[in-house]
């Protein structure tokens, strides 16, 4: 059984079902739609393509379990889904935000019936949540300076500000 | 139109960030903006402190998720585990802490925590990154033995334990000072020789709080009496509730506890002194038991907690003879209920090794460890784990306190120098060597950190040691040292 989707610019998808299931908000809306095809005016078609490939890449992976954020974070990737995240950085983004939008389990985090507050917490949970995890990745260990040329970031501090934030830091820096 | 990602947004604004569409991201292309806040603060929260450091200096939009309290509530659990130093709701484990005991906490622990502090205090600790204040004191004649204690975050309780007709203790904090004299007929010269803060303070939701202090002033030879002071929490203001004398004589007191309407005393002859008020008011304090011991010797220590409202747990840890010449450990638990009946005792030994093969030669000699020692110098207890320093040793012996028995877990090396002075709190010891270095024992995360420390030199063998979470002060005849982590 498959299902149509359409995208914002108008691209039709034929997307099996078992694929559809990773993306909860499609899961939500397939119940309501019926046969009609189901419309997805913030995502693009390039966009979608993307992510339908890594929901036909993890369609037999078990959905990642909720825990309460006690196990520890580690940043690592898997090899196809690294392959997969190389991307430019407009891609990155709008990857996470569409699976934010979707609420793509794996590609972001769980929600589950987790409130937003707890947003934080539950996103521990996941193994899975690439994109983000790509974005900390650039981040880590640059200086605030790289991090500007990174994202173009305008530097809104006035440079008294800039030398206090610096001092405040000087315990971080030594060990 | 260009937007920015602006600092001063309000949440209204944060909801229409959420809900924007990719539409109008394309249209203003703006990367750090394309993202919500959520979304960034989950992109930081597989980062360290560094990065986050860094991300911080990045921009005013920056700052502000990357100083997130919930990050860094997250960070710093994931780092250190738990908080230190008080009954928190944010343990892993069930057990109940003892909190420190020469500490009180006017905070309460769960509301407005900043976490980010908490996790510059808990790494300047494991680093060692500490800034040190002396302060000098003017010694008399004899050998005083300075008290100190921490009183909230800035407060300093201090006394020289000199002799002296009108000895005083000196209540500090960042910017007042102010000195407590007791009001008792003094004809001999005496000394404080044991001071005790309420550990449970009035702190919760009290507007007017104040604090209690119990003193207790002893000549060379025997207590004098004991006088209960309040003090108000800004040190501002002080006062002596209640003087008390003892009616048969007592040894003086070498420590002391006092938890909300029960106050404790051990005394060089080995009394256990049981003082209550009845009606929670320090003015009704009255000797309530006496308790002492024919095979328990100082050195010891002894530690206060109240596991509910209705009953308090004392630990004492002392010190027992072995037959014919050495010395070993022990520990007695007590409960008390609100009256001051006793509900459950218990007595806990360290029985040293039993056997061991003579022929065999691995070992040069019989080993002195493990519960067998020459001398004791001191004996100490957070109510989960007991050091034990033996007389003239580089190392301490490190006992965890069982439900049915105590059970040795590891010696606590490193001191190149005899240790003079060690104590415990809360899952950390620090001890002082005779050459002035301080070392750090974290036993729940298991490292260890040497604060070299040119200041600490002569006479330290009057040493004491009294720490909290954020700093370690550390007492000599002629100065007090107070190394700071915050």
């Amino acid at each position: 059984m498959s299902i149509t989707i359409v995208t914002s610019d108008n691209e039709q998808f034929c997307v099996e079902k078992l694929v559809a299931q990773r993306i909860a908000l499609i899961e939500d809306m397939v119940e309501n739609a019926g046969d009609r095809p189901i419309p997805l005016p913030n995502v693009t078609a390039s966009v979608l393509r993307k992510i339908l490939e890594y929901c036909e890449h993890h369609k037999n992976d078990p959905l990642p379990p909720y825990d309460d954020g006690s196990r520890s974070r580690t940043t690592h990737i898997s090899e196809w889904d690294q392959k997969f995240i190389t991307v430019d950085q407009e891609m990155l983004f709008e990857i996470i935000l569409a699976a934010n939008y979707l609420e793509m389990k794996p590609l972001l985090y769980v929600r589950l019936n987790v409130p937003r507050v707890q947003c934080l917490t539950a996103c521990n949970a996941v193994a899975g949540d690439i994109g983000c995890k790509t974005v900390a990745n650039m981040i880590k260990g640059k200086s605030p300076e790289e991090i500007r040329k990174l994202f173009n970031i305008v530097n809104n501090f006035t440079p008294e500000e800039e030398a206090q934030i610096r001092k405040e830091a000087e315990w971080a820096e030594d060990r | 139109m260009k937007r920015r990602w602006s600092p001063g947004a309000t949440a209204e604004a944060h909801a229409v960030k959420r809900q924007r569409t990719l539409h109008s991201i394309r249209r203003r292309f703006d990367l750090t903006s394309a993202l919500a806040d959520e979304l960034w603060l989950l992109i930081f929260s597989f980062m360290d402190a560094q990065d986050l450091c860094h991300v911080e200096a990045v921009s005013k939009g920056f700052r502000r998720v990357a100083t997130d309290n919930e990050l860094w509530k997250e960070l710093f659990l994931r780092t250190f585990g738990r908080l230190r130093g008080g009954r928190s709701q944010f343990t892993f484990t069930k057990r109940p802490l003892v909190s420190l005991p020469a500490h009180l906490h006017t905070t309460s622990v769960s509301s407005a925590v900043d976490w980010k502090s908490l996790y510059i205090i808990g790494n300047n600790w494991r680093r060692g990154r500490s800034v040190i204040r002396q302060l000098e004191l003017a010694p008399k004649d004899g050998t005083p033995k300075p008290l100190v204690l921490f009183l909230g975050q800035q407060g300093l309780v201090l006394t020289s334990g000199d002799l002296s007709f009108s000895p005083s203790i000196a209540v500090s904090s960042s910017d007042t000072e102010m000195h407590l004299f007791s009001g008792g007929q003094i004809i001999v010269p005496i000394r404080i020789s044991s001071l005790s803060l309420n550990q449970l303070g009035q702190s919760v939701g009290d507007a007017h709080s104040s604090i209690l202090l119990a003193a207790f002033y002893s000549t060379d030879t025997k207590l004098h009496h004991l006088s209960i002071f309040e003090i108000s929490t800004g040190i501002h203001s002080s006062r002596e509730v209640h003087i008390m004398s003892p009616r048969t004589p007592r040894r003086p007191i070498t420590c002391s506890a006092f938890h909300s309407n029960l106050l404790l005393s051990l005394s060089e002859g080995f009394q256990l002194d049981i003082y209550l008020t009845p009606t929670g008011k320090p003015s009704d304090m009255m000797l309530m038991r006496t308790l002492t011991s024919y095979s328990s010797f100082l050195p010891s220590s002894l530690t206060l907690s109240r596991p509910s409202t209705s009953l308090h747990r004392i630990l004492l840890s002392y010190t027992v003879p072995l037959y014919p010449a050495h010395w070993s450990v022990a520990c007695t638990q007590f409960q008390l209920d609100s009256r001051g009946e006793t509900v459950d005792s218990k007595t806990l030994r360290v029985f040293p090794y039993g056997w061991k093969d003579i022929l065999d030669d691995t070992e040069d000699d019989f080993p002195l460890q493990g519960g067998r020692f020459l001398n004791i110098s001191a004996v100490q207890s957070d109510g989960k784990w007991m050091v034990v320093v033996p007389q003239a040793e580089t190392f301490v012996e490190l006992y965890r306190l069982r439900t049915n028995s105590i059970s040795f877990v590891r010696v606590l090396s490193g001191p190149t120098a005899p240790i003079c002075a060690v104590a415990i709190a809360d899952g950390r010891v620090v001890a002082v060597a005779l050459d002035g270095s301080i070392w750090i024992y974290d036993l729940e995360r298991s490292w260890t950190i040497e604060l070299r420390n040119k200041a600490l030199g002569a006479e330290l063998d009057a040493t004491r040691i009294c720490f909290d979470e954020r700093r370690i002060a550390i007492t000599t005849p002629s100065h007090v040292q107070v190394i700071s982590f915050d």
